[in-house]
């Protein structure tokens, strides 16, 4: 990712923009913050703020025509927020002290052509600046904007004059001529026509003046012009004047320096209203009045300013628990993620941000700008495994039980060496924790499609890898996948899982597919008579379906058929939220994964209803009653190895039934649930097991060597022993007590630091080890 | 990035069931991507074995092993 690519990226994050009425306001004013002052009944911070903002604070609060309060998205929830006169409260506080800031005068000057309210936020703005300043007017200053602004008097601008006169701006009372006009722009390195008091030498129009920089030559800019209102009658806008003249000043000011006048101009986007803010939910709350009509005592405007919205974007941060753990929004992400990318030596910051994302997509369809962090997130992944610093424990288990869908103990495309039409695709996860339905539903999809041209394909589609980072590996599979499909004869794939669906259409996209639940759908005799009474389930969706409308309508109509009442949830189809398994988060950043199941499973009021194993299965383990579809279908319902509150199956027995299903296929017996009985283990530990990735065969392994070496510990008090076992860059400590021909295993660990003298390493091997970076 | 020097075991009386010795706490190099610690760790040094007791894998190492991994 380069720079330019961080801003696109960067661009599609509304959350930094100003509010609508900071975009409406030519100084754009944070309204949020000043009204947070004000609410807290801080006066003296909301001015503070005020006078950062405004030139001329104390003349601009009094006169401006305040848009901010036209586009306030209050405006239709009870009235805009009254920040005009707020403003004007403030100046009742004392002013801050102005810091004593010893500059040295440019040497450059600029010179005012008539004094309006335009030419003295000119003369303001660039008196501030240090730049010396002649004003050239045919009257004081104080006359022209009083007879102007009927809410100014002289006592309110005779003050603010004698100021800028302090900070280098003397004044030329003379007429107004094009005598006087050639001697200031021979006294002047640049110029400031107020078109308001100096109509005649000003353009007519704004139109003629540069919209951004409002130069009318070079040297010369122009501002302050006259307003018409619909009926045709003139009036000046102060906030329109107050405007021109802080724009102008930015051109002069860039002029007089010698830098470029266009160049990332903070102005340029003035009066764009980006930030989106959702006014869902928001309650109207009406405007308060001041009890005198005219004046807010402190206690009213507090409770004004209370009703401000303070708006914000953040959409997606409300849905998704990564993005709100994280304290940021995606704009901020997308810099942390760029940063994570170019750092030369310290930490990752944002690995646990990147290896966070489900790559659920939830983000993007909230989003109105369509900002998507799981793209991010999986460009980042990707960089980080091609450069070598994606933590080794970040997926490395996940990738193993890839492995061991595709190794050929587990794999199957069956029956071999055969021309099929269709092809019973269940997924690696259904296999391996719905094995006996698996086979169930092959055995009647069977007798419905016709026998000889329907086969099985156990086996995994390689989103784990994917969603590791791991493209390389990735399109090896996809490649192996291919291959086997048009050993087949080219059938079509009925897929049973909807991540596999997903990757078949977008990296395979020539294979015929379609979902299991679809053909069921459109086959007649698919639900001979329902079963359910009516019970009711809240559905949840998969994310890998969010904008799979026919595998959404398929499981409602089945589970309609099946006779159950369906409820949908408040995030549902396109917005479906995410169980924690995508991106593979259940493995890198398992707490989050576990909040974001446990957020889920309390917003499905009634029992849920999964078409997905692995939204099943973490739905089941945050302790919520679900099924999965297969628990409720006809062909299915009596084979489920699981009842509606109990967890999935574990790891280790996963793996194991894989194998075991791929036997029952290839020796046309039953399915054998494969047992372990030379071990038992405490119930705790099973959990801890689980928890920390340690499988029946790491335990099984490590035992076994340590019985064959001898090389324990003793416990001498309770007779335990205690070991360990290196194996697939992790090291497996098992304690565990020895009765008669079977071990009970009482507690285990693990950790990948080496350690000379643990399971089977020496100094030797740990001295290798340090040659690679990455496992 | 430093560990704390010295671990025992987290609770009981434990000799090597090889040789039948006692556990003498012993400095030994941990390694974990590019980076090496000396720590103390139980160890029976006639048979060259460690302990690494599970408060220190699952505390302390663990700790260090995510830090490492972010570097």
């Amino acid at each position: 990712m380069d720079q330019k690519m961080l801003h696109s990226i960067e661009a599609h994050c509304t959350q930094e923009a100003p509010p609508a009425c900071a975009a409406a306001c030519p100084f754009q004013m944070d309204v949020r913050t000043f009204m947070t002052h004000i609410a807290a009944g801080k006066l003296p911070e909301a001015r503070k703020l005020l006078e950062r903002h405004l030139p001329l604070p104390t003349l601009l609060s009094r006169i401006c025509d305040h848009p901010c309060e036209s586009s306030c998205l209050r405006r239709d929830l009870g009235g805009s927020l009254s920040i005009h006169a707020l403003e004007k409260l403030c100046l009742t506080a004392p002013p801050p002290r102005a810091p004593f800031l010893p500059r040295t005068r440019k040497t450059t000057r600029a010179g005012i052509f008539g004094c309006g309210l335009a030419g003295m936020v000119v003369a303001y703005e660039l008196a501030q600046k240090a730049f010396p300043v002649t004003v050239y007017a045919h009257q004081p200053p104080e006359e022209f904007l009083c007879s102007i602004f009927p809410e100014l008097d002289r006592e309110h601008v005779i003050p603010e004059w004698q100021k800028l006169e302090k900070n280098g701006v003397t004044l030329v009372l003379q007429e107004l001529s094009s005598e006087t006009l050639a001697l200031a722009r021979q006294e002047c390195d640049s110029l400031f026509i107020d078109a308001h008091a100096a109509p005649t030498f000003a353009p007519p129009t704004k139109a003629d003046a540069d919209s951004i920089t409002l130069q009318v030559d070079e040297k010369t800019c122009c501002g302050g012009w006259l307003n018409t209102s619909p009926t045709g009658s003139c009036y000046a806008s102060a906030s329109q004047q107050a405007g021109d003249g802080r724009r102008a000043a930015s051109t002069l000011q860039r002029f007089l320096t010698h830098v470029s006048i266009t160049a990332a101009r903070d102005d340029a986007q003035e009066g764009k209203q980006r930030l989106h803010v959702s006014l869902e939910n928001i309650l109207p709350s009406e405007r308060i009045l001041p009890h005198d009509g005219i004046h807010f005592t402190g206690e009213e405007a507090q409770k004004e300013a209370a009703r401000c919205l303070q708006c914000q974007c953040l959409s997606c941060v409300k849905k998704c628990l990564l993005l709100e753990q994280h304290k940021g929004f995606p704009r901020t992400y997308a810099r942390l993620i760029y940063n994570n990318a170019s750092i030369v030596k310290g930490q990752h910051l944002a690995n646990s941000l990147i290896n966070g994302c489900t790559l659920c997509g939830q983000c993007t369809e909230i989003c109105p700008e369509r900002f998507s962090m799981a793209e991010l997130c999986l460009m980042a992944r990707q960089d980080m495994v091609t450069r070598q610093y994606m933590p080794p424990s970040a997926h490395a288990f996940a990738m193993e039980d890839m492995e061991n869908a595709l190794s050929d103990t587990c794999s199957l495309l069956f029956p071999s060496q055969k021309k099929l039409t269709h092809l019973f695709f269940p997924g690696c996860q259904l296999g391996a924790m719905r094995s006996e339905q698996v086979l169930a539903m092959y055995t009647w999809l069977q007798k419905h499609i016709d026998e000889s041209q329907l086969g099985i394909w156990l086996s995994c589609c390689g989103i784990p890898a994917h969603w590791a980072g791991r493209e390389t590996r990735f399109r090896d599979i996809i490649a192996q996948l291919d291959t086997a499909w048009k050993a087949a004869g080219e059938p079509l794939c009925l897929l049973a899982c909807a991540s596999c669906l997903k990757v078949f259409r977008e990296f395979l996209p020539h294979i015929p597919v379609a979902s299991l639940w679809e053909t069921l759908d459109t086959m007649p005799d698919s639900i001979p008579a329902p079963s359910g009474k009516g019970q009711e389930y809240t559905l949840h969706d998969p994310c890998a379906t969010r904008h799979d409308t026919a595998w959404q309508n398929a499981v409602r109509s089945l589970a309609q058929k099946c006779g159950y009442r369906l409820h949908e949830p408040e995030d549902t189809k396109e917005c479906t939220t995410c169980c924690g398994y995508g991106g593979l988060v259940w493995n890198a950043r398992p707490d989050l994964a576990d909040a974001m199941i446990q957020q889920r499973a309390d917003a499905l009021p009634h029992p849920a209803l999964a078409s997905c194993i692995m939204c099943r299965e973490r739905l089941a383990t945050s302790g919520k009653e679900s099924h999965h579809l297969f628990d409720i279908l006809p062909q299915t319902a009596a084979y489920s190895p699981v009842q509606a509150t109990e967890k999935e199956i574990n790891l280790s027995a996963r793996r194991a039934r894989r194998a075991s299903l791929k036997e029952a296929l290839v020796q046309d017996t039953p399915f054998a649930p494969p047992q372990m009985t030379s071990i038992r283990f405490d119930t705790e530990v099973l959990e801890t097991m689980e928890r920390k990735h340690i499988l029946y065969e790491d335990i099984e392994e490590c035992i076994l060597a340590l019985e064959k070496s001898g090389k324990k510990f003793q416990e001498t008090d309770s007779g335990h022993f205690a070991g360990s076992w290196h194996s697939h860059h992790v090291t497996f400590w098992v304690r565990y007590s020895k009765e008669k021909d079977t071990y009970l295993v009482h507690d285990a660990w693990s950790h990948r630091m080496l350690v000379p003298g643990t399971g089977n390493v020496n100094a030797e091997d740990v001295q290798q080890s340090c040659v690679g970076r990455n496992y | 990035m430093s560990m704390d020097p010295s671990y025992t075991p987290d609770a009981g009386n434990w000799i090597c069931a090889n040789c039948g010795g006692k556990l003498i706490q012993e400095k030994i190099q941990a390694h974990y991507l590019n980076s090496a610690f000396d720590v103390l760790l139980p160890r029976c040094p006639q048979c060259n074995m460690t302990l690494i007791p599970k408060s220190l894998a699952e505390g302390k190492m663990l700790e260090v092993e995510s830090l490492l991994e972010d570097k």
